[in-house]
């Protein structure tokens, strides 16, 4: 299987090599309308994410990437952390057919809680253990204009949470949609997406849209296949109201979801240890306000107010929660500097209500934190020393951990028209979840028999949180280079993370004997409490090297490396993506994916190598089809795992999609 | 998958650079100008009773040289949303001059969308000014041209872009907020 792949792979990359050594015509306008207009400016994006002010990416002193409706087309990404995958330093683990965990610079897993996930500045970021659930962003990905990922801290404008990085998903504005657009995508087994997107002016500036999807999975199986997960459904509706004036853009959104989850539980009726599916059904609204204020030429005003509202039912669990967010951010250019300040309000409400049979409760049922922040920043720039100095500092208050300060001090060097060195030093922390301080009694790990080498199972039980749980901390250095040329760039990024406060297990006395004498229903436990005393250091590198060689061949690569010194979080130690598309005529192009793992060392998923080729071609004007094979070169593997709550895992497997988009 | 594959991989990786690399060239001025063009179809939008009665987006230029008129003609029939995009040329013969030509070209000025005013026809353009579409988008090359909505302009080794938002509002052209974005807007 693998040899005639390896072949038709170098086949496909020697054929574009000779194709291009014969292809020294410099671009016509025809196919410079091909690129994006974003490209054709200056071969730069421009990044809101990093300090809230749109910025070329050439002058960001972040590590900086983004992923473009068209990365999702032509690639044929069927969820968002897929598209993550593209990034460097990103590690998505899926651990289900609708579960992921996605991390940055290690600090990996389901519960992993150092990312800040947006959608269009709404934070997602949950009170329960302050990470996200993937499958609830089910956006319409027509919808979506653009992913911005920042890697490493970058707290000062966004709050908490943000000490990895950040996502921010961006979707699309009503008063940008060119065109309207259906695809409809089947999978070789039961899997289904279709997605209908319409935008128009309604008149006198006020644009509206509307995108709706519906999306169902086929479940993931187990080693021995002898456990499967049921297919899930999920569909969103998303409806978008706009008024664009000269110094004003003012819209409001509304979405309607509904999700399902079909997840494997270990359950426990001690001694035994049992594994139940369990099938959940969540159902979200949100609204959210956004005004942006052109004062001047040289003042702009953001404001945002959104409510989401989620509830999700099983029969094991009921999980309720609620967000009200308020920000207000204030930009002013001043002669060559720039002034940014803001504050923020939020409030999260979360209920938590478990069967007995499940390994996790919290005390009191019914959490509620509110989060305020104030933060400023400033951009000053020394032209006569091409020195660019990004300062900015927050002050954040949390009902949980009190007051968090996060600094950070950026400065980039313009070394020449096209190349950047920067420098940068920051501080970011995470808040604590409600499960790490109001959980108790829970069922913390369970060993067998066999795994502890005595006649009985070991049970380890978290006593009732006491001591206070810090914020954890991070203190981040970083330096970054980046060179453009006219039709390529590179970007580079080396990476210390010194990690403070983290989480740790403390073992409360020696492992006891349920009853005495032991019989058959005789079980070890062993109590343990959570401290926040642990510190550890990880460092990294990142590269990215993105070319047009020619009109017809985009070309991307990246690569990430991350260690950590002692036994911590991991994430993957190595990661790689590389991307080429081709375009064989006008109408048809081929296009590759290849993704490398080395795997979550301390979780120990799979090493992996894996490709997508996707084929797409033109039918008419208006239509296009694409195949695409996935997950090519490895035939299934162990791509992620919940690190906690079940001990059945499940495996990815190659299949095969078949889609039509239709743009009217 | 082994490393042997993974190194094998790179290698031809890297053999299929050398030559792709050097085929890179830098992008001509006259084809980035009518790129240009074309996206300023796309990212604007006429009133809609101009729309309505739009069987083809005409871009019409004037005296344009050989390498401009090349380009033109490799957008020319390219689809813009759901109309065709046509590239109609107002240019004399040889041995005439524009006037000679009034008859001819009135009915077509009166038809184009977008009007491409190079340096060469500033004056044409000045004397015809009151047969110019009131919703025609006018691209110049130079700041004297008048009732122009964008200025084609070159900065920093880049050509780039300005906007006149309030002509274009009175002209009843919307303009994008990417488009906007992207430019050097005059006013705001």
């Amino acid at each position: 299987m693998k040899k005639p792949l390896e072949m038709l792979l170098a086949a496909f990359l020697l054929s574009f090599g000779s194709s291009n050594a014969s292809t020294n015509e410099p671009p016509t306008a025809a196919d410079l309308i091909e690129l994006q207009l974003e490209d054709l400016v200056s071969m730069e994006i421009e990044i809101e994410t990093a300090g809230k002010k749109d910025t070329k990416a050439l002058n960001l002193p972040y590590a900086a990437y983004v992923i473009t409706k068209e990365d999702i087309r032509e690639y044929q990404v069927q969820t968002i952390p897929e598209a993550l995958r593209m990034a460097p330093g990103i590690l998505v683990e899926q651990m289900g057919s609708r579960e992921w965990g996605v991390s940055i610079r290690g600090a990996g897993g389901r519960f992993s809680r150092f990312v800040l996930v947006l959608v269009n500045g709404r934070s997602l970021n949950n009170t329960m253990f302050s990470g996200v659930n993937w499958d609830e962003i089910n956006l319409s990905l027509n919808n979506i204009e653009r992913i911005e990922v920042i890697r490493g801290p970058n707290a000062e404008s966004w709050g908490a949470n943000a000490v990895n990085g950040i996502v921010n998903i961006i979707t699309s504005n009503p008063s940008e949609l060119s065109t309207s657009r259906l695809s409809l995508t089947k999978s070789n087994d039961s899997s289904y997406r279709a997605e209908l997107s319409l935008g128009q002016e309604i008149k006198n500036n006020w644009y509206h849209s509307i995108a709706i999807n519906s999306h169902s999975v086929e479940g993931l199986q187990n080693r021995d296949m002898s456990l499967e997960e049921n297919s899930t459904s999920s569909w969103r509706t998303q409806y978008h109201v706009e008024k664009v004036e000269k110094a004003n853009r003012f819209s409001i959104s509304f979405d309607k979801a509904f999700n399902e989850s079909s997840n494997f539980w270990s359950v426990y009726s001690l001694p035994e240890r049992d594994i139940e599916l369990i099938d959940e059904e969540k159902n979200t609204e949100v609204i959210q306000l956004d005004w942006q204020h052109w004062k001047s030429d040289k003042t702009q005003i953001k404001t945002r107010v959104s409510a989401q509202n989620t509830s999700r039912d099983s029969l094991s669990y009921r999980w309720d929660s609620k967000n009200y967010q308020a920000d207000v951010d204030f930009l002013h250019i001043y002669d060559q500097h720039q002034l940014g300040f803001g504050i923020n309000f939020r409030r999260s409400i979360g209920v938590l209500a478990t069967s007995d049979r499940l390994p996790i409760h919290i005390e009191p049922d019914r959490v509620e934190i509110d989060y305020s922040g104030i933060y400023f920043n400033g951009k000053f720039s020394i032209p006569d020393k091409n020195l660019t100095l990004v300062t900015a500092a927050r002050l954040d208050h949390n009902s949980q951990t009190g007051y968090e300060f996060q600094p950070s001090m950026r400065l980039m060097w313009k070394a020449s028209g096209k190349g950047r060195v920067w420098y940068a030093l920051s501080q970011a922390s995470t808040i604590p979840s409600a499960v790490v301080n109001g959980g108790s009694d829970d069922i913390f790990t369970y060993l067998t028999p066999q795994e502890t080498g005595s006649p009985y199972p070991l049970v380890v039980f978290r006593e009732e949180q006491i001591r206070n749980i810090d914020a954890t901390r991070v203190t981040a250095q970083e330096l970054g280079g980046r060179y453009v040329w006219e039709q390529a760039h590179i970007d580079v990024a080396l990476y210390e993370f010194r990690y403070s406060n983290e989480l740790a297990v403390i073992e409360l006395g020696e492992p006891q004997i349920s009853n005495w004498p032991p019989d058959e229903s005789s079980f070890l436990t062993q109590r343990v409490e959570l401290a926040s005393n642990y510190n550890y250091k990880s460092h990294g590198a990142e590269i990215r090297f993105l070319a047009r060689f020619n009109p017809s061949w985009d070309f991307e690569l990246a690569y990430s490396f991350n260690d950590v010194d002692e036994e911590g979080i991991y994430g993957a130690k190595n990661l790689a993506s590389i991307r080429s598309q081709y375009r064989i005529t006008e109408d048809f192009s081929v296009a590759l994916w290849f993704r490398h793992s080395s795997g979550n060392e301390v979780l120990a998923t799979d090493k992996s190598d894996t490709y997508d080729f996707i084929f797409s071609y033109q039918l008419m004007n208006q239509l296009k089809i694409f195949y695409t094979a996935k997950n090519i070169g490895e035939e299934r593997y162990l791509n992620g795992i919940r690190e906690f709550f079940t001990h059945e895992y499940l495996y990815l497997e190659e299949n095969h999609l078949l889609a039509v988009e239709w743009v009217f | 998958m082994s490393s042997k594959f993974l190194a094998r991989f790179f290698v031809i990786l890297f053999l299929s650079y050398i030559p792709a690399l050097n085929a890179a060239e830098i992008q001509k001025t006259e084809a980035l100008k009518v790129a240009y063009l074309y996206y300023f179809s796309k990212f604007i939008s006429w009133p809609e009773e101009v729309q309505s009665e739009m069987e083809s987006l005409n871009l019409c230029a004037g005296e344009v040289n050989e390498n401009i008129r090349f380009q033109l003609g490799t957008i020319d029939g390219k689809k813009v949303g759901q109309k065709t995009l046509h590239v109609v040329y107002l240019e004399p013969d040889d041995d005439s001059h524009y006037a000679d030509r009034e008859d001819k070209n009135e009915s077509v000025i009166e038809r184009c969308n977008i009007l491409f005013v190079s340096n060469n026809m500033i004056d044409w353009y000045h004397e015809r000014l009151a047969r110019v579409p009131e919703h025609a988008l006018v691209v110049a090359e130079s700041e004297s041209v008048a009732r122009r909505v964008i200025l084609l302009h070159r900065s920093d080794n880049k050509l780039k872009f300005e906007i006149d938002n309030d002509i274009a509002i009175q002209k009843g052209l919307k303009i994008s907020s990417k488009l906007l974005k992207l430019s050097q807007e005059k006013s705001r």
